[in-house]
């Protein structure tokens, strides 16, 4: 790690002040990304913003037909929350799927969608559930917020403050973990909201989080896992690795879903 | 009359040979006071950190630590130049084996930092010294490497390709040892003579050790001697090759062992990193601290196995073994670690054999260079791959043929009326009941219902397999250990000898065979092992012997200490020495109820209370040397059973079953436990571990986002059963158990998948068999079925 310093704003206005005032500084949510790379020196920040004792960031509400969560949330309030197993049990199950114990008491959601890892969870969520991304200056839809690998519609010196889930009627998440680091190498989010559903696939992309729309065409005829047999995601645009080609998570994202509407249906 | 209740006896019940008796340090580590090497600190120390290439070949122009000399808190930066300048030895390979025309193998000189080439990604050029650790790492990155990069090799079989990019000039074909052993022409007739030859491409792939304590070490030189605080598996042998290096006299070299946190044959070799720190140590004055980091530890540890093979097996039309036959490449990697030849060569054959009476096998073996991490030994060391080699064949072998499995190995087991039995490699087993332990596994793993868990599996969608895997391994060649025995000042009885706990729990098993020998109380007793100052010999821990070496050596010790006892409790006693007998800790004279404990006898002698003459021994100490310690033959039978989920390729051991045969069992509660720690590290390298290497000889794997330990939820339920024949080369009459979790694992675990993938069509699923690789299987048997 190299030297930096570090600052405890109150409330987001500082929080945005000071980013705006330290060149490159870095807001600090639960460090389960940043405090990593920090310490193999391939992050380098001059400045760390803590967000720990912001007020009013962390929490969970019902606010009419929405589920709204504040961005210092951590996952594993999430997994455990009540009002969340009520609303959208699928995005409960999904927060405790993220890592281990440690990182998930750690670990906050606000960090994982600016962080926007390809192989991430918490976008799969937003993408198939239509969030909305909610900043200290605007309100951006999850479509337009993922933008590419570790990259999204952040400008400088804005700070997520909370993210709104419109309340679907069926939703479940399936994972399928990288046997190393267990982050997604194929998670498969699905939503049903009336007529309109979305599935949303992380860990596969090269260009990130996308939705796999051949699939959800599949799925409006008959919200069912067998609306899916023979449907065939293409390879094309997807990663390959040590771990999976392209033509095995392409497979995999066929499989996942099914296993996510499976799941969804029996909620 | 009633025999009075014996305190001994009760305590022998509860501490004695045999009872599962928990690890003395458990307490002590689990609250955090355990001291490895990184929690031993010296006022005024200094801090190292290593600087490595980048490349995985190259010629170093210069090496320019200007820029780090001049960083906030740096004391000083060495390079190769100035290791050589200070005339230390290379860094030797200390089991070479001789190749097929009785020549030498090429053992190239590795110089601690390199001088004129790098040859691997990791290896260590230079290294900076400052006030503290943060500083060292700043400066470490300051200094300017001129290197050009060289073509790079990082499989045997490239390395072995005409034009391959030669790792040393003396190797020009990077072979450092075209091994052979076996009787060609015989072996040759058998397979020519064989009704069924059984052939298979079997890759033993690359692991990274990964233990949970990462090297370090704490260097100083004090009052003209170099001494070294630093984990290893056996500080005696440890400080005899250091000193070798240093070209030092060994009584000038002391080395300290603490508690050591896993080291599976890694930690047993004097690496680079320790010359450079004793060489600072000394030009400084100060002690020297380097901890390796996690990522760094990926390339800076040895890594284990690697080594592709073509396995044959000849047989007759009834399924009679004729010979087997094992030929091809093992990677040493960069440079030779020191028992660098030695897993791939010499322990395939010797292990290869297992419980049958094939009564010929040939191995041939080239060992390569290439542009790697050194290879070394890691958990078996040869024994797991040889008894793996055999017991595919084996499975396939009764696949192509028609013919049962367990029948098969049935038919071709070392039955007990055979013992003594001398194998084709000049091993002489000495007990054993094979096919007793294979009937008992087969029922314990209730291998009769297998049809019906099979339906179930497939109602799940998922394909169901078992596998055997029979194992016999040839422990550790025999070597000197030491038994001390010390009775101190407060009471206590210290053991000292040279073999080495990291992580397995000697001080337990160890004291339960001095209770029993000697009746001394159970609490009482100390383990002293690492501190090379105390030994007066000591083979290390390694290759599954420290119960045989240290156990024999404290048995025999024991006898020694009663029989000075007896002497001096003839005087204590006023009774003449021949009528004096030693029996449940206590020394009486026969046919008398007068006698005197072991305990007592030596608190009288410590306080002086006992008048004796000249001649009569003044304490119970002892220092014994248990002489060349033979090897054993652990074995057992391990059943396994997976479920395969063919849409995403995931295996998961369902069952695991074993049967053992460790002979005399000490500790039952710690050689289950061995086992199933050996077994996990088995199922990671059949399931998930592996090593890749890119074209340039950068490691792809080269962290925990990328390589893939066994976890928790990884383990099976595991069904133990110890079925033992005592050993007859050791008077514990113990086996040794360190290891046979692996050695049963990979067969057993790889026999059931290629059991379930057979009924898909795939014919030989290699390790490790991720997910991808198996679902790729699947693909390509469909396919290739389709065709
Ligand atoms: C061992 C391990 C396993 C993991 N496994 C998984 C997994 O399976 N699935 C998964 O999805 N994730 C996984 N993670 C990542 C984990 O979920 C992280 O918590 C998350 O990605 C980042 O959240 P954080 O709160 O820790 O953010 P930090 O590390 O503190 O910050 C991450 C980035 O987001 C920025 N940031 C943080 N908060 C805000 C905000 N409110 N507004 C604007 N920018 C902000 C920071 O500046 C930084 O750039 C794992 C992490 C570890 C260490």
């Amino acid at each position: 790690m190299y030297a930096f310093s570090y600052h405890q704003p109150k409330t987001v206005r500082q929080a945005a002040s000071l980013l705006a005032k330290n060149e490159d500084g870095k807001i600090l949510a639960g460090g389960q990304t940043l405090l990593p790379t920090m310490k193999q020196r391939l992050a380098a920040p001059p400045a760390l913003i803590d967000l720990g004792k912001v007020e009013g960031l962390s929490g969970i509400e019902l606010k009419g037909r929405s589920l709204v969560i504040g961005a210092t949330t951590k996952h594993v309030q999430v997994a455990t929350s009540e009002i969340v197993k009520q609303a959208i049990p699928g995005l409960a199950e999904m927060a405790g799927m993220i890592g281990d114990p440690a990182v998930r008491n750690r670990g906050t959601i606000g960090g994982s969608v600016a962080n926007n890892d390809p192989a991430a969870d918490y976008p799969a969520a937003c993408l198939a559930l239509g969030a909305t991304i909610i900043t200290n200056t605007r309100k951006i839809p999850a479509e337009q917020f993922f933008t590419g690998l570790f990259e999204t519609a952040l400008e400088p010196g804005e700070v997520i403050v909370k993210i709104s889930f419109p309340i679907v009627s069926k939703a479940a998440y399936a994972k399928f973990r990288n046997p190393a680091s267990r982050y997604a190498m194929v998670g498969v989010f699905v939503a049903k909201r009336g007529s309109d559903i979305r599935v949303a696939v992380t860990g596969a992309g090269s260009n990130g989080v996308f939705r796999a729309t051949a699939l959800e065409e599949a799925l409006k005829k008959r919200f069912s896992p067998k609306s899916l047999e023979g449907v065939s995601v293409s390879a094309d645009g997807l990663n390959g690795d040590i771990h999976a080609s392209p033509e095995y998570r392409a497979h995999l994202i066929g499989v996942m879903a099914k296993r996510a509407v499976t799941a969804a249906i029996g909620k | 009359m009633n025999k009075p209740t014996d305190q001994t006896d009760l305590s022998l019940m509860k501490f004695g040979i045999g009872q599962p008796v928990s690890r003395n340090e458990d307490p002590i580590l689990v609250r955090g006071e355990g001291r490895y090497t990184d929690d031993v600190n010296f006022d005024g120390q200094l801090y190292a950190v290593f600087v490595r290439s980048p490349y995985a070949h190259g010629v170093i122009n210069g090496v320019d630590v200007a820029p780090a000399l001049e960083m906030p808190g740096v004391v000083a930066a060495y390079t190769g130049a100035d290791l050589v300048a200070a005339g230390y030895d290379t860094l030797k390979c200390v089991m070479p084996q001789k190749q097929r025309d009785g020549s030498a193998m090429i053992m190239p000189a590795r110089p601690a930092l390199a001088v004129d080439k790098v040859r691997f990604v990791g290896d260590p050029v230079a290294f900076v010294v400052a006030e503290t650790a943060a500083q060292a790492r700043d400066a470490a990155e300051a200094v300017a490497l001129d290197i050009d990069p060289l073509p790079a090799v990082t499989t045997p079989e490239e390395a072995d390709q005409p034009g391959a990019a030669a790792v040393y000039d003396e190797a020009p074909d990077n072979c450092a040892l075209d091994y052979h052993f076996g009787e060609t022409e015989k072996v040759d007739a058998a397979f020519a003579a064989a009704a069924h030859v059984t052939r298979l491409e079997i890759a033993n792939n690359r692991v990274v050790v990964n233990p949970l304590e990462p090297r370090s070490a704490v260097a100083r030189f004090e009052g003209g001697r170099y001494v070294l605080n630093v984990p290893t598996q056996g500080v005696f042998g440890f400080r005899n090759s250091l000193a070798g290096v240093l070209k030092a006299d060994t009584k000038q070299v002391h080395v300290i062992t603490g508690n050591v946190g896993g080291s599976f044959g890694m930690k047993a070799s004097v690496f680079p990193e320790y010359i450079g720190l004793l060489h600072a140590a000394k030009a400084l004055g100060k002690p020297v601290k380097w901890t390796d980091q996690r990522s760094e530890s990926f390339v800076s540890d040895h890594h284990g196995r690697d080594q592709n093979v073509t396995a044959e097996l000849a047989l007759d039309a009834k399924g009679k073994f004729l010979a087997v036959r094992i030929s091809g490449h093992s990677n040493m990697g960069a440079y030779l670690s020191p028992v660098a030849p030695l897993m791939s060569t010499l322990n395939i054959h010797k292990n290869g054999i297992g419980t049958y009476t094939t009564p010929l096998i040939q191995v041939d073996t080239r060992c390569m260079f290439t542009n790697t991490v050194p290879i070394s030994a890691y958990r078996g060391a040869g024994r797991p791959e040889g008894n793996y080699f055999m017991e595919r064949l084996i499975d396939e072998a009764a696949r192509e043929m028609g013919i049962d499995p367990v029948s098969l190995r049935k038919r071709n087991q070392i039955k007990p009326s055979q013992m003594p039995y001398k194998t084709p490699t000049d091993t002489v087993y000495d007990s054993g009941d094979f096919t007793a332990l294979l009937e008992r596994a087969v029922e314990a793993a209730d291998w009769k219902g297998f049809a019906q868990r099979k339906r179930e599996s497939r109602k799940k969608g998922l394909l169901r397999g078992r596998g055997i895997g029979c194992y016999l391994e040839v422990t550790a060649p025999p070597m000197n250990e030491m038994g001390g025995i010390r009775f101190d000042a407060d009471g206590g009885v210290t053991i000292i000898t040279g073999t080495l706990d990291y992580g397995q729990g000697h001080w337990t098993p160890f004291a339960q065979v001095l209770t029993t020998k000697l009746g001394v109380p159970f609490d009482k007793i100390r383990l002293i092992q690492g501190d090379s100052d105390k030994l007066i010999a000591g083979g290390g821990t390694g290759g599954s012997k420290s119960i045989m070496a240290s156990g024999a050596a404290i048995s025999e010790a024991a006898e020694k200490v009663i029989e000075k006892g007896k002497v001096i409790a003839s005087y204590a006693l006023e009774a003449g020495v021949e009528d004096i007998e030693f029996a449940a800790g206590r020394f009486i004279i026969a046919g008398t109820d007068r006698g005197i404990g072991v305990m007592e006898l030596a608190a009288k002698l410590r306080e002086g209370g006992l008048r004796l003459p000249e001649d009569a021994p003044k304490s119970l100490d002892v220092d014994h040397v248990h002489r060349l310690s033979p090897s054993a033959y652990p074995n057992g039978c391990h059943i396994a059973e997976v479920e395969i989920d063919p849409d995403t390729g995931v295996t998961k051991v369902v069952s695991y079953v074993m049967v053992n045969d460790f002979g005399t069992v000490v500790n039952p509660l710690l050689v289950e436990g061995q086992l199933h720690g050996g077994v996990m590290q088995g199922i990671g390298q059949a399931l998930m571990e592996f090593t890749e290497y890119d074209s340039d000889g950068q490691l792809v794997t080269g962290s925990f986002m990328d390589y893939a330990m066994p976890r928790a939820d990884d383990t099976p339920a595991f069904s133990f059963e110890s079925r033992p024949t005592p050993a007859k080369t050791n008077p514990l009459g113990a086996k040794g158990c360190g290891e046979a979790g692996c050695a049963g694992a990979l067969p057993s675990v790889m026999n059931a998948i290629n059991d379930a993938l057979a009924e898909v069509g795939v014919k030989h699923m290699n390790m490790p068999a991720t997910p991808r690789r198996v679902w790729e299987a699947i693909q390509a048997a469909k396919a290739s079925a389709a065709a």
